[in-house]
């Protein structure tokens, strides 16, 4: 099938050492000469004025150097938001900037708090314990004001209101589709079913909280930024252009070692730029870590739409329209992306891998008085592919039909490729009947009634749930991005250096927290210039390592910035061919490049090979080379003209216990379609992880958030995630179909077991009850829930 | 990070020092492995002038059987681990084996102790249920000395127990048990943090006949603190078991026990839950 030697094989990772050693250097780990400590005090208020801050006690307190507030930041811009959410009408606090770029949030609160959470000042100290302690010490008087933490009930009229230049609270409004073909649809069709689905708030828990570390260097008026950065780059920019207002040569912004992200780190946080602004107001070196309760309450969350959707069709199985109204909950300020990540990415992925006729959806971004909403691994697309799923299942109940059978009979077939799916992508390849039906043998749907029943016999209703799904991936064409709304280009990015020794050198737009890219990019260069992995370095993470980079999200890494590393290694082959003509004075059409063995000879004299190290050697020397510029080294931007789109399908087995509610998961089946495979070992741990991270959001994670708007969640004591324990057996299928976008092919990889895991879980828990008559549940699926379910329909 | 408000800390080296610590200081909180002390200093709900570390005391982590009685002797620093080892080889105990083995997960069963598992009056101490069915007692050494308190004397309260502020906890002794013993022990866990959000234990001492001589029942988690259910266990004693009145009397409450109600479950789903591992039980056991 795949004709390659070393992409797509099971390579043991270069990055697995250091870690597995415990000398990864994480920003935790690092130590300055003469560093100081910051720490935040945040709103114990999810509404409130602050009347007045009595800092005294702290001021005199051992170690303190200094406590601030918003008065002392200077000419310190607010956050900003890049992404407007373009087709529809929108609301932002202004941003002093101008030039249409909108307000996000302030860096610490100005006379008033809108989020629980919400950063007030922050502390230096000579440690981090003495920062924390001066926090303690300090008192805040609030006059607390009503608040609102629902996206429905915030644009309601009569609403607390969050911010005086935004009426209603609405952030946006945005519609995707034909609104009256299909309105028509649905009112001339047969069969119409309504259903609301909630999708609750959840709280991204990476295993490394945030932290950074800024230093201003007064001799060469430098700054350095070390942060958990996704997007060291865009960072650098955002806060030198828009925030800081410092030239952008002046400052360098370094990732080190992350601890994983899942999208929280591809955002601007007030901590950025104070750590810098401090760090030149005080002559040191300033550090901040942050810890678990407040990462639940001031890193983006994720999810929280509350939909209401109609599915119609006619009585035999063909769906004639979907349409679905939602309101999104954006959180208190808009976050970096925030307002896209809630709109688009759910609205134009509502028609899945359907060829549906007739749909529209319509969204309304509220702002609340909750943290702000941000990505979340496979944003958006779970939320849609969760609303097309179930609105799937309850049609094929209402007219009687397995549900299986009518996902086939609406399925875009491969023959319609590309094929725009009327909200606003177009999808680009793929075989989706085929994952669908692989997805059926390996759950063996045949015979799901007779383990139904044995289950029973256990105590156990058993459910089973196949689904579909297709998750743009691989952000992707700039132009089309601009469209969106995005403030900033999304292409990709690769230098690619042979050296005079042979080795190689390859920098990545892309950045890395936890997907081995040292290990999969340099799978490209190998495969393409037949050089042994062993001698290529992988440059990443650091502005001043790499040209510009866009960073990683949105399933973007190998997919685009892998793209640009095959062209620029593609480049460096061409003139290797080049030169090597010249060398052994043929033409270039008679040059053969054996990837395979990293040898270069004139055809039919391989004894004559020479070595890409020797081709190199020459163009460095530039004694006597071909009509080339001298030395080994391309530098590449590409802009993909279309996005990508990788799909599978999800099989799921659960049972539930029928006395206690417990829902159990004995079988979890993937198929993913990835296009072409990077690192195999590598991609089915991103498949594990992302499935895990599927199975909390369906069984276990809510934040929640009390009338008062206070986080009753707000530690691992209260907020359930996945224990290693509780997870199912994975099995994952690979299918390869390339997108045509871009010569390597790769489509987004990182995402992909989220979006279809949740949904297919909903399809079988309910599929488990739906001797109860039971339509629908929404996550997450606690026992208790379900239980109670269980005993109502039991009365 | 977080970090605890500033506290002085000592490691003695006897129980009689730790009391002695403890009597004049006020405030001063005991470290017998922090599973769950820890994270209540660096979040500052707990502060504390003084932080008394039981780790130096060897006798504490001892476990051994004592021969004039043939009772089971474990020192409250003998760790979740260490119990489960000793049991795995030196003494059957299937209700307590089972309730430490669904102690968290073996890092914590590394840290926790059983004495730091019921010490701290924790509702939800999974140790309690069956240490409540074995009888045990504990044994205090306080400023005035030693005494004994029953297991099912020794919680009073939502993180309330019998122990005066001076107090400290020395070992639990589980009296010798003659006959065909079965027990077990059976939890919801809480997905969140794996405390138990209802844990059940049972104890049946069985006849020749195969009635049941003595049952034991004591629930933790579901309610305000760990507690035996006596009026159930009366329906058993000296029948074979009839698991339907037993059930009846745990869903009637005959117990009167105060089910819990909290953002991990509501007291309804707890009272349910009791009755359904109490019917587990039963099932497996007899």
């Amino acid at each position: 099938m795949s004709s390659y030697n070393i992409l797509g094989k099971r390579i043991k990772g270069v990055e697995d050492p250091a870690m597995m050693r415990g000398e990864a250097e994480y920003i935790a780990d690092m130590k300055l000469p003469n560093m100081a400590h910051m720490a935040f005090l945040r709103s114990e208020h999810a509404h409130a004025e602050i009347l007045g801050i009595d800092t005294s006690k702290a001021e005199k307190m051992p170690g303190v150097i200094g406590v601030y507030t918003e008065s002392d930041l200077g000419s310190m811009m607010p956050l900003p938001c890049i992404w407007i959410p373009g087709t529809g009408e929108s609301h932002f606090p202004s941003h002093p900037f101008g030039g249409g770029v909108p307000g996000g949030s302030p860096v610490l609160a100005k006379g008033k708090v809108r989020y629980m959470g919400e950063p007030i000042l922050v502390v230096v100290a000579d440690t981090a314990h003495q920062a924390w302690d001066a926090i303690k010490s300090i008192v805040v008087n609030y006059k607390v004001l009503p608040c609102v933490v629902d996206a429905e009930l915030a644009l309601e009229k009569g609403a607390p209101l969050l911010h005086e230049e935004v009426p209603s609270n609405l952030n946006a409004y945005i519609p995707y589709g034909n609104k009256e073909a299909c309105f028509k649809a649905i009112e001339d069709a047969e069969v119409v079913i309504k259903k609301q689905i909630i999708i609750p708030r959840t709280i991204n828990n990476p295993l490394e909280p945030r932290g950074c570390l800024g230093v201003y260097n007064e001799k060469s008026d430098n700054y350095t930024l070390y942060a958990t950065s996704q997007s060291p780059h865009n960072h650098r920019l955002l806060l030198g252009l828009m925030i800081l207002g410092i030239p952008i040569n002046k400052l360098r912004v370094v990732s080190p070692h992350i601890g994983g992200s899942f999208g929280t780190k591809g955002y601007i946080y007030p901590d950025m730029p104070l750590s810098l602004f401090l760090s030149k107001k005080i002559g040191r070196p300033i550090k901040w870590i942050d810890n678990r309760e407040d990462l639940m309450r001031s890193t983006v969350q994720g999810r929280d739409q509350k939909m209401s959707a109609i599915i119609a069709g006619d009585s035999k199985g063909k769906i004639t329209a979907l349409y679905c109204k939602s309101f999104a909950n954006l959180g208190a300020y808009a976050s970096t992306i925030g307002p896209g990540v809630a709109t688009a990415m759910v609205g134009r992925c509502i028609a899945g891998v359907y060829d549906i006729e007739n749909i529209f959806c319509e969204i309304s971004a509220a702002f609340t008085n909750t943290p702000s909403l941000g990505a979340q691994r496979g944003s958006g697309r779970t939320e849609a592919t969760i609303l097309h799923e179930r609105m799937i299942d309850l049609y094929a109940k209402k007219i009687n039909l397995d549900p299986a059978e009518v996902r086939k009979q609406n399925m875009i077939q491969p023959e319609q490729m590309p094929f725009d799916n009327r909200v606003g992508w177009e999808y680009d390849s793929g075989d989706y009947p085929n994952a669908f039906e692989m997805a059926l043998k390996a759950i063996k749907y045949d015979e799901v009634a007779a383990r139904k029943k044995e289950a029973l016999k256990r105590g156990k209703y058993l459910g089973v749930g196949v689904n579909c799904f297709v998750a743009i991936s691989g952000v992707g064409p700039s132009p089309q991005m601009a469209k969106e709304g995005m403030l900033g280009g999304t292409w990709g990015s690769a230098n690619v250096r042979v050296h005079p020794t042979g080795e190689v050198s390859v920098s990545i737009g892309a950045t890395n927290h936890g997907q081995y890219h040292e290990t999969t990019f340099a799978q490209i260069v190998a495969e393409e210039l037949g050089v042994e992995i062993d001698k290529i370095e992988v440059l990443h993470s650091c502005t001043r390592n790499v040209p510009f980079g866009q960073g990683s999200y949105g399933s973007r890494s190998f997919s685009v910035e892998g793209a640009a590393v095959k062209l620029a290694s593609e480049a460096i082959k061409a003139k290797a061919i080049k030169e090597s003509a010249h060398t052994f004075k043929v033409k270039e059409d008679q040059i053969i490049y054996d990837s395979s063995k990293g040898k270069i000879y004139p055809k039919g004299h391989p004894e004559k090979a020479k070595t890409l190290q020797e081709i190199s050697l020459d163009l460095w020397y530039g004694w006597d080379i071909a009509k080339v510029e001298p030395a080994l080294d391309h530098t590449t931007y590409f802009d993909p003209p279309g996005f990508n789109f990788p799909y599978g399908s999800v099989a799921v087995e659960v049972e539930i216990d029928a006395k206690t509610g417990q829902v159990d998961i004995v079988k979890h089946y993937g198929v993913y379609d990835v296009g072409t495979i990077g690192n195999l070992q590598v991609l089915e741990g991103q498949f594990h992880g992302a499935m895990a991270f599927g199975i909390g959001e369906a069984l276990l994670e809510q934040a929640q958030y009390g009338e008062d708007g206070l986080l009753t969640t707000p530690t691992f004591r209260e907020y359930a995630i996945p224990r290693a324990t509780s997870l199912p057996e994975f099995e994952t299928d690979t299918t390869v179909t390339p997108t045509p976008h871009t010569s390597l092919g790769a489509k987004g990889a990182g995402e992909v077991g989220t979006v279809g895991t949740v949904s297919t879980i909903c399809s079988a828990v309910t599929d488990a009850l739906s001797h109860l008559d039971i339509d629908h549940v929404d996550i997450p699926f606690t026992a208790e829930k379900v239980w109670r379910i269980i005993q109502a329909s039991n009365k | 990070m977080s970090f605890p408000s500033k506290f002085d800390y000592v490691s003695p080296q006897s129980l009689e020092e730790v009391s002695a610590f403890l009597y004049k200081n006020e405030g001063a909180k005991i470290l017998a492995g922090g599973h769950e002390l820890i994270p209540l200093l660096k979040k500052r709900n707990v502060n504390t002038g003084l932080l008394v570390d039981l780790k130096n005391i060897k006798s504490l982590k001892q476990i051994r059987i004592n021969e004039e009685d043939n009772s089971l002797v474990i020192g409250s620093m003998v760790s979740c681990d260490d119990l489960i080892s000793f049991l795995d080889h030196e003494y059957s105990c299937p209700a307590l084996m089972q309730a430490a083995k669904s102690v968290g997960d073996a890092q914590v069963r590394n840290w926790t102790t059983i004495g730091g598992n019921i010490a701290s009056g924790n509702p939800a101490a999974d140790l309690a249920a069956p240490l409540q069915c074995l009888d045990a007692k504990v044994n205090l050494i306080g400023h005035n000395g030693r005494r004994e308190v029953n297991m099912d004397q020794f919680f009073v309260g939502p993180f309330e127990t019998a122990l005066e502020k001076d107090e400290v906890i020395d070992s639990i002794h589980i009296p010798y048990q003659e006959g065909t013993i079965l027990s077990g022990y059976e939890k919801i866990k809480i997905a969140a943090n794996s405390y138990p959000l209802c844990g059940v234990a049972m104890l049946l001492v069985k006849q020749e006949s195969g009635k049941i001589q003595d049952g034991r029942i004591a629930i933790t988690g579901a309610s305000i603190h760990p507690r035996r259910l006596y009026k159930a266990e009366a329906l058993i004693n000296g029948r074979k078991a009839n698991s339907k009145r037993l059930l009846l009397a745990v869903l009637e409450n005959h117990d009167n026990v105060m089910y819990l109600s909290d953002e991990f479950g509501s007291s309804e789903y707890r009272r349910h839950m009791t009755q359904v591992l109490v019917e587990n039980l039963l099932n497996r056991l007899v």
